[in-house]
């Protein structure tokens, strides 16, 4: 049920059109407001702000910009991608990554210390906060 | 109609979030196939999206347009990471344009987390804004230009992009509840600023638009 801290919260947030408010709470809010004058009243106050802010609406993009844009995509992503691992590798490449793999696993089984607590969590914590997109963008900057 | 624009331009509707998923799926395999209807359709339905977001947190249209550009670039290369499970579209991709915003914010040394102290003068707002007497919609521009960054982005995606707040808090990589806040104290300050400065804005408003409700 709706109250009128809540309500008076959404409208300080969301302002007086109801269609901007969460949609959980919207029909409540509705009705809320048809028995509620002070909700009303709120409502009301908030469309004065609403009105002003509509008077500061962004300028629309030109069609110049999205011409642009759209020209600026590749023909094929996938294409890109794939001609990309195609590209021959040197030869030592694979050598080096054996090596690595070698020293970081001996390191590890001789070298480690048995974590006490908790670090399954601590690496799901690091690599949970890696999205898709920032673990591209370290990928590209490497 | 091809199927993936059938896809695109229709609403989710009896699918819903399912719908919507599929949806956004269709459009991001036909933009990483290189399919131009495709990249034309999602130009077009994010642009407006991202050159709201960048002219709004960087107060600078050309600099908002170069952040367009960057932003689309970075959906190019990126699109095969998209998951639309995780995220609409919509807010996958303006997450991106934020964060180019906030970087060119960081090198200007604009504060970021700040989010109760105006940034500017309400008449300092940007340079492209005078505050003639009776222009209400540069005194409106004006005092949105002047609230701290976080409260621009946040109502610039709520009240002008009219993003449900799931959509907006998850764009901005906050909680509805700092969402909330935001918003209010952006609009708290905004009610002080229409109403104090210069006469009162929004009486006036009230006056013009009297039979509205």
């Amino acid at each position: 049920m709706m109250m009128l801290e809540r309500f008076a919260a959404l409208c300080a947030a969301y302002g007086g059109n109801l269609e901007r408010w969460p949609q959980a709470e919207r029909e409540a809010a509705r009705a809320f407001a048809q028995t509620t004058p002070e909700a009303r009243d709120l409502l009301t106050q908030a469309q004065m702000l609403d009105r002003a802010l509509d008077q500061a609406r962004p300028a629309p993009a030109s069609d110049d910009l999205a011409r642009r844009i759209a020209a600026s995509a590749p023909a094929s992503v996938s294409a890109r991608r794939s001609t990309r691992s195609a590209a021959p590798r040197p030869a030592w490449a694979a050598m080096a990554a054996a090596l690595a793999l070698t020293v970081g696993l001996g390191a590890g089984w001789f070298g480690g210390a048995p974590a006490e607590t908790g670090d399954m969590d601590l690496y799901a914590d690091a690599f949970g906060a890696l999205d898709e997109s920032a673990a591209l963008e370290l990928l590209e900057d490497a | 109609m091809r199927p993936v624009l059938r896809l695109v331009s229709g609403s989710p509707g009896k699918g819903g979030e399912d719908g919507r998923i599929a949806a956004d799926r269709a459009l991001a395999h036909g933009v990483e196939r290189g399919d131009r209807d495709a990249v034309a359709a999602l130009t077009a339905r994010c642009l407006p999206l991202v050159t709201g977001l960048a002219a709004r947190t960087l107060r600078d249209p050309i600099e908002a347009e170069d952040v367009a550009q960057d932003t689309f670039i970075k959906v190019w290369r990126r699109i095969a990471q998209y998951h639309p499970e995780r995220a609409r579209l919509e807010t996958w991709v303006a997450r991106i344009a934020l964060n180019l915003c906030y970087d060119r914010l960081r090198k200007r040394g604009e504060a970021l987390m700040g989010d109760d102290t105006p940034e500017l003068a309400a008449s300092d707002a940007g340079a492209d804004v005078s505050l003639a007497a009776g222009d209400d919609a540069r005194r409106v521009r004006a005092a949105v230009a002047a609230l701290p960054v976080r409260q621009r982005a946040a109502l610039e995606l709520c009240h002008f992009q009219e993003l449900g707040n799931i959509q907006a808090a998850a764009v901005l990589e906050i909680s509805v509840e700092a969402l909330e806040s935001l918003l209010a104290r952006g609009r708290r300050a905004l009610k002080a600023a229409l109403s104090d400065e210069h006469g009162d804005l929004l009486a006036g408003l009230t006056a013009g638009h009297g039979g509205e409700t």
